[in-house]
């Protein structure tokens, strides 16, 4: 296995001969954590598959723009979270629980990629309440235990609004599951 | 943030409950590269003396060819003017007038008037 230094990665980038071996390497080392911020969010995996590998294909169309002065990681996220907005947007699934999301979510207790139990689908359940900006932030505080400023530099909201979103997410989603319970 | 925070993660945890197929991270980054175009080599544009002249030699043939007709019609309309108000100062003669300006004129140039005005009515 290959130690991934994004120094030296960004160096491969710029040059044409090392560029395609550095991009691999970037997919290798990106694609699980992407594929978990996809996934909260789209809840299906063939739909989640198709998003991540739009989300390299404009990132390695567009590799000779990136400039290294914001991380890899940060414009990676950008792209892909743009791709599954634009997506869940096409399939008027960016608001409500009822509009759409619905059908997934029931559909995840025989969903053989979803390994949660009839507690973990009430918590989706209650996520997917929340609007799919919120939803995100929330996805990443508390799945990935991103920091804010990483955050601020993903969506591009202050540290301030983040924190405050993240708060009213958390209350939400307590007062969701307290009601089933 | 605190204790709501703790309440989901106490009853719920953080680990996601979405996985994926069997295989399917150790053989996305390969299947990912062989989708991936090829990257077309750039057409590099080379700065002459000639590309630099060039549009500027466009702006003078272009500047040229409009400026020349604008100038002959301008031209020729003004002529027309002319040749018009002469034409309509003599129609506006009476007879009192023609016969006035008679006294002035010899007789050649006199008839010449008369003529002008006579085929104008």
């Amino acid at each position: 296995m290959v130690n991934y230094n994004e120094a030296i990665i960004i160096e491969q980038l710029r040059n044409k001969a090392t560029q395609r071996e550095a991009f691999s390497q970037i997919v290798n080392h990106y694609t699980k954590q992407l594929y978990q911020q996809v996934r909260h969010l789209v809840l299906d995996h063939d739909q989640t598959n198709d998003i991540l590998q739009n989300t390299f294909i404009k990132a390695w169309l567009n590799i000779d723009y990136f400039r290294g002065d914001a991380k890899l990681s940060t414009w990676l996220y950008k792209i892909a979270l743009n791709e599954s907005l634009t997506f869940l947007k096409k399939e008027n699934r960016t608001t409500s629980l009822d509009e759409g999301d619905g059908q997934y979510l029931t559909q995840l207790k025989s969903d053989s990629y979803f390994s949660g139990d009839q507690a973990q689908i009430q918590l989706q359940k209650a996520i997917h309440q929340l609007p799919s900006k919120q939803r995100i932030v929330f996805n990443l505080k508390y799945y990935q235990e991103m920091k804010y400023e990483a955050m601020s530099e993903i969506t591009g909201t202050t540290v301030g609004a983040l924190k405050a979103s993240y708060h009213h997410a958390v209350l939400k989603i307590k007062k969701h599951l307290e009601s089933l319970n | 943030m605190g204790k709501e925070e703790d309440y989901i993660k106490n009853r719920y945890g953080t680990e996601s409950p979405f996985v994926a197929p069997d295989g399917y991270f150790e053989s996305f980054t390969d299947h990912m590269m062989e989708m991936l175009p090829e990257k077309e080599t750039p057409i590099v544009k080379i700065n002459t003396r000639w590309t630099r002249i060039k549009p500027l030699l466009y702006m003078a043939a272009m500047f040229i060819t409009l400026f020349l007709p604008i100038r002959y019609l301008v031209t020729s309309t003004k002529t027309d003017n002319t040749m018009t108000q002469t034409a309509a100062s003599i129609k506006e003669l009476s007879d009192e007038d023609i016969y006035y300006l008679s006294l002035n004129l010899d007789e050649y140039t006199f008839y010449e008037y008369v003529t002008d005005s006579d085929s104008n009515e």
